[in-house]
């Protein structure tokens, strides 16, 4: 069964769940969500359910005093499944973030996420921007 | 075509490239590929970079075939896409001095629809420090 998705619309919705608007992201999760950060920095876990998902992305906002943000450019939907090419950007002291990432997402019957992994195009970068003490 | 007819295209069109890359069928692939076609590969090793034009794009593959013993292969699990842009979801596996690679992976792909031709390819891994090792060791 193919499910309708308003493209345009995920991708201003993608824009604003990785800007922090809480009310989109328990808007958009499942409540038992699995939502994988990679790699080995801080933030990086296997988070289970919405409210880990907006602690998590309150704390993405905190760390870099609001300017993390992330930029679609290109996606796709088959059936359930989104995958999204994003620019991912913010800044934590002295240190910049500026890279693509791919963003995929497995929706359930409710079209919610039910399930998030990323992969970074410089994974080591990442590790060092979130490990980095700006303080 | 339907929408989703075109989303299987393009999805039988990958699955039957990544079939030829298993068998290192240069020549089929070639079929697939734009001559401008740019292929990124991310980290810092000799297959690093950006290939540009399909005859670099044949030698990255070969020599990711040479370097692993021919053992360098992609098992596919997933393909997210439309008409224009895919993700191929996969384990990247192979052999080299004595190290395994078994790694998740994402390629990207952008398509020319009016030629039916990849004009792009991009390579996301999960663990960029082993891959560095792998390839470079």
């Amino acid at each position: 069964m193919t499910v309708s998705v308003d493209v345009d619309r995920l991708r201003r919705a993608i824009a604003l769940f990785h800007a922090g608007r809480v009310e989109f992201i328990r808007l958009m999760c499942a409540e038992d969500i699995v939502w994988r950060v990679p790699h080995t920095h801080p933030l990086a876990a296997d988070l289970i359910g919405v409210d880990a998902v907006m602690d998590f992305m309150r704390r993405v906002q905190k760390e870099t005093r609001g300017t993390f943000s992330a930029e679609p450019i290109e996606m796709a939907v088959t059936g359930r499944s989104v995958f999204c090419l994003l620019r991912v950007s913010g800044q934590r002291g002295d240190r910049v973030l500026d890279q693509r990432a791919v963003l995929l997402w497995w929706l359930g019957e409710d079209n919610k996420i039910r399930e998030r992994e990323l992969f970074m195009e410089n994974p080591a970068a990442a590790d060092e921007f979130w490990s980095f003490d700006p303080v | 075509m339907t929408q989703t007819q075109t989303q299987l295209e393009f999805g039988k069109f990958l699955r039957s490239g990544y079939l030829s890359f298993a068998r290192l069928d240069l020549d089929e692939i070639e079929n697939g590929l734009a001559p401008e076609i740019q292929w990124h590969t991310p980290g810092r090793h000799p297959l690093s970079g950006t290939c540009n034009g399909i005859e670099e794009v044949k030698d990255w593959i070969r020599a990711s075939a040479e370097m692993t013993n021919g053992t360098f292969r992609v098992d596919l699990i997933r393909i997210v896409g439309d008409r224009l842009h895919a993700a191929v979801i996969a384990t990247y596996r192979g052999e080299r001095k004595g190290m395994t690679l078994e790694m998740p992976g994402v390629q990207t792909f952008r398509l020319d629809p009016k030629r039916n031709l990849v004009v792009e390819a991009r390579i996301f891994v999960y663990d960029d420090e082993f891959v560095n090792r792998f390839w470079s060791a």
